[in-house]
């Protein structure tokens, strides 16, 4: 979960195409060593495609940027095409794909059980839900081919996107139903009984309150921040409190906690916060900006090297 | 031990109630028997007492059901689980964890009790419940009476006062359905728990309940009371009960009734001939497939003749399901397929689906239209045919008994209309061969009745019958042949009723009550099955 949370987070902060690379490649790495999943044509073909559409977006509806690589005489449609618009398109693209190998080698990693446990008891709704979420992609995948293997069966031969429509609320309808079913048996199993109870309410209630007044305080006094900060910090721990210990949840296996661990939660964490340094201190470094004019991504072997300790998982055996 | 008090529920959306006045009480300790038919309300009474109706669901509710001390009005079905156990249907689907000791735990682990207690009661559980050899192996490679098992364990594990069971046996073969309800009984017996079971298969259960709540169709509650009072007011009873009907005997079954429908058995003609030489219009030879994760059918060979329905039989696992995906090409297979002499193992699904129609065991996924009528019509078009002469939709619907529910959305329809459903929109493609696979799963015995006299009416107009089953009644009331697949290999091949009676395990009641294999189900008894097609 530290190593998702951290390359996810990353992923979100940095634009630059080089390290996007880095943490999909460490991502894929993470998947075939931990998980058994070697990289697919599927994966590559998913890839390509989440960079191709925004490229072509970008590419279709941005006027911006001065190197113009095509342009027509027609009004609205003609132009001008830039490269950098394609470049812009692409790199959101390539962000938006490396977010999903995270956060696909995260399920493949963390079933959606563990997920369960691991929330604090007080969450124990966001933790059903979280939980439903992460069961959604994969049932909706198999209603997917539910559904197509009913439509051959009745004589209806796939042909792509044009069947799309007819699929979509069946296959909604599919992975909602078994949603449904898996909140059943959590319901009947008794998750979430009185996940906080009444003290705690009152305690979480009294958290929220002081969150609120240490933002009122900020507007009225900044210059004595360190009063609203006291509130929100106070705030914050009430809030812990009554997270981690409302519920009266336990673990049959409790996992051990080894040295691994500690260097994978240590290290993923400890990138995390020099993205965030990063982006506060030297934002360039870790940017693309392809406007006006497209110019190469900067590359910075230190900021590369501590992308690829992302990788770290994929030599050291941890915990989910 | 529980009290239900003018229940009246209705769900969110619906325009009439899925229960209506419902009164009754359980003692403690009583096993009771829920039946009714399909839609009748049996899951949502089952629901109404582990909490589910109305906290989960929402909807409309009015009265009480009191559950030990607990009125459900205020206790949701997470803080019900510690004195409700609850198992579902396809319990594979509701599965929380991978592993069968995880299952077990995770309810322990819900309610906050220590590492050490946990570990205690789930090995108590093992124990007691005889799980040893499924320990730590992963539920997803569990038999379907495995996984039924592992559902009953893990609502048992937490030592509840009440046990709540929705169809445990709908999906087992009869072998592993019988086990599990012997099972049952004797933990029911040891612990004294009370126990609802919502169940289809009357026979077999009936000697274990004190009770049978019987739901009319509009939710209502049609009898209440012990079994010899209730059950023979059903319309639809048990197999010994419907024989006894239509030998025009007293369907209360006492001694003197179950000795004389015994003589009267044991004096019903032989089996008529089979005509036989008929050509074969499906010929299958060599079938085989291999899943990576081992299990294999192997070379299996069979011919359908004009007419004629066979049933593919076999415990749970055997390889029924395969052998019919194969046949529709949802497998890529070794060996050839052949109808009307015409090989059809090279083609496609599409290409096979202009001869042969497939219904899976479950039609959710098959429905996909937005109205009944729609469904027809998807296929009509799906196969480039003009609606009109034999693709009339209309006439197809009226066929099956649609046109009440041919506006309405498929999904929201009952288990039997869903198939009938599912049957019209393949039918209207008029195929020359027909595979069902488990086509009852889910139903109650009048709308099993009524297909299995659909099946008769399509073998008089000279199709073809591949019926994949668990269900030995329905497999003797359709089927003039039938082969037994074991482990993926075909292990016998025959006349169903020799066939049923040479495998102990697979004996219908009438068999198993005469000890002789004609005949074999109550269709036997007479020419005219009967039956009433409107009223589902």
């Amino acid at each position: 979960m530290a190593w998702a949370g951290s390359a996810g987070g990353i992923a979100l902060l940095v634009r630059n195409p080089w390290y996007l690379l880095l943490i999909a490649a460490a991502a894929v790495m993470i998947r075939w060593r931990a998980a058994g999943q070697r990289p697919s044509v599927g994966m590559l073909r998913l890839f390509a495609g989440m960079m191709v559409f925004p490229t072509l977006l970008n590419f279709l509806f941005s006027r911006a940027g001065e190197t113009v690589l095509l342009e027509f005489p027609v009004r609205f449609i003609g132009g001008p095409y830039t490269l950098e618009a394609m470049l812009f398109g692409a790199t959101a693209g390539l962000q938006l794909a490396s977010l999903l190998l995270v956060m696909l080698t995260f399920s493949q990693l963390l079933s959606p059980t563990d997920l369960l446990r691991r929330i604090p008891a007080g969450l124990a709704p966001a933790g059903i839900t979280a939980s439903i979420a992460m069961n959604f992609a994969p049932q909706a995948r198999r209603s997917f081919d539910a559904v197509r293997e009913a439509q051959q069966v009745r004589g209806h031969a796939p042909r792509g996107f044009r069947d799309l429509r007819g699929i979509v609320t069946p296959l909604v309808i599919l992975s909602l139903e078994s949603a449904l079913t898996v909140g059943e048996g959590l319901a009947t199993r008794g998750w979430g009984a009185a996940a906080v109870s009444d003290r705690g309410r009152r305690m979480a209630w009294v958290g929220v309150g002081l969150f609120a007044l240490g933002a009122i305080a900020w507007s009225l006094a900044p210059s004595r921040g360190w009063i609203a900060a006291a509130l929100v910090g106070l705030g914050a721990g009430l809030l812990l409190v009554v997270l981690t210990r409302s519920g009266s949840r336990s673990r049959y296996r409790p996992e051990v906690w080894k040295r691994s661990d500690s260097l994978i939660v240590g290290v993923t964490l400890g990138v995390l916060g020099l993205a965030v340094v990063l982006v506060a201190l030297a934002p360039t470094l870790l940017a693309y900006e392809p406007y006006p004019q497209a110019v190469w991504p900067t590359f910075s072997w230190p900021v590369a090297l501590a992308v690829s300790l992302l990788a770290l998982p994929a030599v050291v055996p941890g915990h989910d | 031990m529980i009290e239900i008090d003018r229940l009246t529920y209705t769900y969110p959306r619906a325009d009439r109630p899925a229960l209506s006045g419902i009164t009754l009480r359980v003692r403690e300790g009583d096993t009771v028997l829920v039946t009714g038919r399909s839609g009748s309300g049996k899951s949502t009474l089952l629901g109404a007492i582990n909490g589910l109706v109305p906290h989960f669901y929402g909807g409309r509710f009015s009265g009480r059901v009191v559950v030990g001390d607990r009125d459900t009005r205020a206790n949701r079905a997470h803080d019900l689980a510690g004195i409700v156990g609850t198992a579902f249907q396809e319990p594979a689907t509701r599965f929380i964890t991978r592993q069968v000791t995880d299952e077990l735990a995770f309810g322990l682990e819900a309610a906050g009790l220590s590492g050490a207690e946990i570990g205690r009661r789930v090995r108590a559980t093992i124990e007691r419940l005889q799980l040893g050899p499924l320990i730590d192996r992963p539920l997803d490679q569990l038999s379907g009476g495995e996984q039924q098992r592992v559902a009953v364990a893990a609502a048992l594990a937490r030592e509840p006062r009440v046990l709540v069971l929705d169809e445990p046996t709908s999906q087992l073969d009869t072998q592993s359905a019988q086990g599990v309800l012997d099972w049952l009984r004797d933990l029911c017996h040891q612990d004294g728990l009370t126990t609802l079971i919502s169940e289809h298969r009357l026979g077999r259960l009936l000697p274990e309940v004190d009770r049978v709540a019987a739901l009319g169709r509009r939710g209502e509650l049609e009898a209440w009371g012990a079994p010899q009072e209730v059950i023979p007011s059903l319309a639809y009873g048990p197999p010994l009960i419907e024989a006894a009907r239509r030998l025009g005997l007293p369907s209360a079954l006492s001694e003197d009734t179950l000795a004389h429908l015994r003589n009267r058995l044991l004096a019903w003609p032989p089996r008529p001939r089979q005509p036989s030489g008929a050509e074969p219009r499906l010929a299958c030879r060599g079938i085989g497939f291999a899943f990576p994760a081992g299990f294999e059918l192997r070379d299996i060979g069979f011919d359908v003749r004009w007419g004629e329905a066979v049933a593919v039989l076999g415990g749970n696992g055997s390889g029924k399901t395969t052998l019919l995906r194969c046949l529709m090409g949802l497998l890529t297979h070794r060996g050839q397929i052949s109808i009307d002499g015409t090989a059809f193992h090279d083609r496609s699904v599409v290409g096979r689906a202009q001869a042969m129609a497939y219904v899976p065991q479950w039609p959710s996924a098959f429905l996909f239209a937005d109205t009944v009528r729609d469904e027809v019509l998807t296929t009509l078009q799906y196969h480039g045919l003009e609606p009109g002469g034999m693709h009339d939709p209309e006439a197809m619907l009226q066929a099956f008994s649609l046109m009440p529910v041919a506006d309405r959305y498929p999904r929201d329809l009952s288990a039997g209309e869903r198939q009938r459903t599912a049957l019209a929109a393949v039918m209207i493609a008029a195929p020359k061969v027909v595979l069902l696979d488990e086509p009852t799963l889910g139903m109650d015995s009048k709308s099993q009745a009524q297909l299995a006299r659909r099946i008769r009416t399509w073998k008089q107009a000279g199709l073809s019958v591949v019926v994949a089953t668990h269900d030995v009644e329905f497999a003797a009331a359709v089927a003039e042949r039938a082969i037994v697949l074991q482990d993926g290999r075909l292990a016998a091949e025959g006349a169903t009723a020799e066939i049923l009676f040479e495998h102990p395990g697979l004996r219908t009641a009438l068999q198993r009550f005469a000890g002789r294999s004609w005949p074999a189900c109550v269709q036997d008894l007479t020419t005219d099955a009967g039956g009433d097609d409107a009223d589902d």
